[in-house]
């Protein structure tokens, strides 16, 4: 049985591009809500979204920094809710950091006017890709919440990544993300692998000394 | 007597349980003899006494002789009327004479002075003659002559001091068939036995001669010497007397070595006894300790025990590490299948989820190339459920419950799987647990039992100390077994003893009894009536009773003790001669005591009773010595008389 479909995966974009988009007016267009800058950018949120042990060390590292306890008690609920395990998506690793291709899931967006793809385009290639959230794509955000309560977890879940991320640029965020120490010793193309068990052990070890 | 002596042989083994045999051969050994015959009286008489020499260093100094002679029967008297003169010499010298040795009473300063002496005795009708010359040693002849008429034949000669006692004692002691009296005397230390001790004639011929020394009845040995009795009863003939008393010696001898053998044992066995109890002591000790100290082959015996158990837990231990490894795979394969539905749940709820949220908003344009969908499309899709995009067969939410559904009951199944694999996996563990510990106290007592293993010096150093002490023990309580060996000597002995003493005391008794009748009378016809009684013992103790009172000869007066001594003396010839036994002589010599001894009295009833019954014993001849008075002149005509008057010397 294959439990996973193109329409998780567009919702995931979606709600990431909801919470990492900047408000955006057109005065040519009203339909248009907020920009989502760089594919990069949307790779790295992605990242954090399908790998719950990874946006926890995230998280700890913030809360390290920062002294946020929000942060740490946000990487308390990832482990309590077991979402290492049951959120896990896997994804392939790729060139220069986790990449998969999102084409499938933007085409469905697209198809309902969600979500314009745009960019700078140089003469031969285009140099950034940005995602244009319609207020469409945006009433979508706030009517599935309602409509499908189950769904609440990805709108929360991208609002924390979008949080952590902060102002950050993709390249800022894949490199970070590239720190972890096991993320960098996966095989080029194999499974990133879970980190959670140390992840855990380093939480309760920051728990111990709080 | 051979026959009494056979019969008295036979009594012996007899009583003792033995044969004849053995008792002749302890006779011989303690030189025993029978003597069983009842002597027959002998009479012996002074005939003169001689002797002459020189005087030395006294103011009547000079060449001098003594002479006495045609002596017989009779009372005789050697009387001055002062002390120091002479008399008392004139007895001893004849008592040298008769024992050929002087007496200690005899000084040797006049004994000096004597160079020549002679005794002439009459013996049963035989002349004899001792003649000794001291001026050149002691040497000298002792003849007999059988008729006054024939020349003296020369029976022995001597030429020194020692030849002459020994000629005189043998003389003696074979004429009055007397033998050496053997008495014991007691060792002072309890560590030597004590010695026999031989009386010979100098001590027999002690009943002749009455001196100034009154502690005794008869003789002149001290009490002591214990030869009181046995004096009385050979004097009386009393058969047996000298082999009782050989033979009370030889048991006395017996008797007191044993004893001492047996002190001696007795040390020597409390020494053992503390010894063997120091050792056993001791041994138990080290007993316990060995005891406390286990040997190596127990350790080894625990060991190897311990070594079988630990293999068995080792290998129990092992299968349920298998067992564990086991139930940890199966938990984590039912835990990821279980992760698994959970996960497939979870994106199933998500995917439909966001599937009704996507049924919901109609395509507006082609992801492909962005154009508008037109109306026809979209009213097509209503009607025969294809897609407006791509003309496929839209499904229904339908498969999407089914599908639920169906995570739901595989959920489930895989928590179910999850929970038992936990739950075995548990078990496991703790039976590893307990096997684990169960390897751990192995270890624990395997190690500590290692440790003890190096008591084999010490225990081989305790075993060789208990092999000594058990080695000394049996060294040390080792009975030589020289207590079982039967010495019967002791027992022939007594019975010897037994014997003879009943064979002798009957006699004795008898005879003791008349002469105590008979020294009463004496006694009594020498002034001493208000005696009542007198028993004279075996013992020699004479028992009196004097104006009605009990009293003894020690505890009356020294002129009564005179009086009874000679008529103890003339009570034992006066049986001896009534009975046809007894050996004395009937010679009888008194040294009289200074008056302030003995009381004029006294010597007055003493001679006047000597008179009075010289008729009863014709043959007794009684020289005394004293000083001159009127008893003495009353009773000793001037024939028999020695005198020295006016202060003069007898000689």
């Amino acid at each position: 049985m294959k439990a996973r479909t193109p329409h998780c995966d567009a919702i995931r974009i979606l709600f990431i591009l909801n919470a990492g988009g900047t408000p955006l007016t057109d005065p040519n267009d009203a339909m248009v809500a907020k920009i989502f800058k760089g594919e990069a950018r949307l790779h790295a949120f992605d990242f954090w979204m399908r790998n719950p042990d990874y946006l926890a060390s995230e998280l700890l590292d913030t809360f390290e920094t920062t002294g946020n306890v929000k942060h740490r008690q946000a990487a308390e609920a990832i482990f309590e809710n077991d979402e290492p395990d049951l959120r896990r998506v896997p994804m392939i690793r790729y060139l220069f950091g986790a990449y998969e291709r999102l084409d499938d899931a933007l085409s469905l967006l697209r198809s309902r006017d969600l979500v314009r793809i745009t960019g700078i385009k140089g003469q031969i290639k285009v140099h950034e890709t940005d995602f244009i959230l319609t207020v469409r794509g945006m009433d979508v955000c706030s009517n599935a919440v309602v409509q499908e309560p189950v769904l609440e977890w990805y709108a929360n879940r991208a609002a924390l990544v979008a949080d952590i991320a902060g102002a950050r640029g993709g390249g800022a965020l894949k490199k970070k993300q590239y720190e972890q120490a096991t993320y960098a010793q996966t095989q080029l193309g194999g499974i990133i692998p879970p980190i959670g068990q140390s992840v855990q052990r380093r939480l309760i070890q920051l728990k111990q000394a709080a | 007597m051979a026959k009494e002596s056979m019969e008295w042989l036979d009594a012996i083994a007899s009583r003792a349980k033995v044969d004849i045999n053995r008792v002749e051969s302890v006779l011989t050994a303690r030189h025993i003899v029978p003597t069983p015959v009842l002597p027959a009286p002998r009479r012996m008489k002074l005939l003169s006494i001689s002797f002459g020499g020189e005087k030395q260093g006294v103011e009547d100094d000079g060449p001098y002789t003594f002479e006495w002679k045609n002596l017989s029967e009779g009372l005789w008297g050697m009387m001055s009327d002062r002390n120091l003169r002479g008399k008392s010499s004139v007895i001893e010298i004849v008592r040298w004479l008769m024992r050929g040795s002087p007496s200690s009473n005899l000084q040797d300063d006049v004994k000096a002075w004597i160079h020549n002496a002679s005794l002439r005795f009459d013996l049963d009708g035989f002349e004899y003659e001792v003649r000794v010359d001291c001026s050149n040693g002691s040497a000298g002849v002792l003849t007999r002559k059988s008729s006054p008429t024939e020349s003296a034949t020369v029976l022995a000669s001597f030429s020194s001091e020692k030849q002459f006692e020994m000629v005189m004692s043998d003389f003696f002691l074979r004429t009055f068939s007397m033998e050496g009296l053997a008495t014991w005397r007691d060792s002072d230390t309890e560590e030597k036995t004590g010695h026999a001790v031989i009386h010979g004639w100098p001590a027999l011929s002690g009943a002749m001669f009455i001196g100034t020394n009154y502690d005794v009845v008869l003789g002149d040995l001290p009490a002591t010497s214990g030869t009181q009795a046995r004096l009385i009863q050979m004097y009386l003939g009393v058969p047996w007397v000298s082999t009782l008393a050989t033979a009370l010696a030889a048991q006395k001898l017996v008797t007191s070595s044993h004893e001492l053998e047996a002190r001696r044992r007795s040390q020597g066995a409390q020494a053992k006894q503390a010894r063997v109890k120091e050792i056993e002591l001791s041994l138990t000790e080290k007993r316990e300790a060995l005891k406390m100290k286990p040997s190596d082959e127990v350790i080894q015996n625990e060991l190897s025990q311990l070594s079988g158990k630990y293999s068995e837990a080792k290998r129990r231990e092992k299968a349920m590490q298998e067992r564990l490894d086991r139930e940890i795979l199966a938990e984590q394969q039912s835990n990821a299948a279980y992760l698994q539905d959970r996960r497939d749940i979870q994106a199933h709820k998500d995917s439909t989820a966001a599937g009704s949220i996507f049924r919901l908003l109609d395509p507006t344009c082609c992801p492909r190339c962005d154009h508008e969908i037109d109306q026809i499309k979209k009213k097509k899709e209503a009607i025969n459920h294809s897609c407006s995009v791509c003309g496929e067969s839209i499904s229904s939410s339908e498969d999407a419950d089914i599908l639920l559904k169906e995570l739901e009951a595989r959920i489930k199944a895989s928590k179910s799987a999850f929970d038992k694999a936990s739950k075995d996996r548990k078990l496991a563990e703790e039976s590893l647990d307990i096997l684990q510990t169960e390897l751990e106290s192995i270890q624990t007592k395997t190690q500590a039992l290692t440790e003890q293993l190096g008591s084999f010096e010490s225990r081989r150093l305790l075993s060789n100390e208990i092999a000594i002490l058990e080695g000394r023990l049996e060294e040390a309580s080792f009975d030589s077994g020289t207590d079982v060996v039967v010495d019967d000597e002791a027992v022939v002995l007594k019975a010897i003893v037994t014997e003879t003493d009943l064979r002798s005391k009957a006699v004795r008794d008898e005879y003791l009894e008349e002469v105590s009748t008979s020294l009463l009378r004496f006694a009594k016809s020498f002034g001493m009536h208000s005696l009542s009684k007198a028993q004279l013992r075996g013992n020699a103790n004479l028992m009196l009773v004097k104006g009605g009172a009990d009293t003894s000869f020690s505890k009356v007066t020294k002129g009564e003790r005179l009086r009874l001594k000679v008529a103890t003396v003339l009570a034992m010839i006066e049986v001896g001669e009534r009975r046809g036994v007894g050996r004395h002589p009937g010679l009888i010599m008194i040294d009289s005591p200074a008056a302030q001894e003995v009381a004029p009295e006294d010597l007055r009833e003493l001679f006047s009773g000597l008179m009075s019954i010289r008729g009863e014993i014709p043959h007794l001849q009684i020289f005394v010595a004293g000083m001159t008075s009127k008893a003495m002149c009353d009773h000793i005509p001037p024939s028999n008389r020695k005198e020295a008057l006016n202060g003069g010397y007898l000689w």
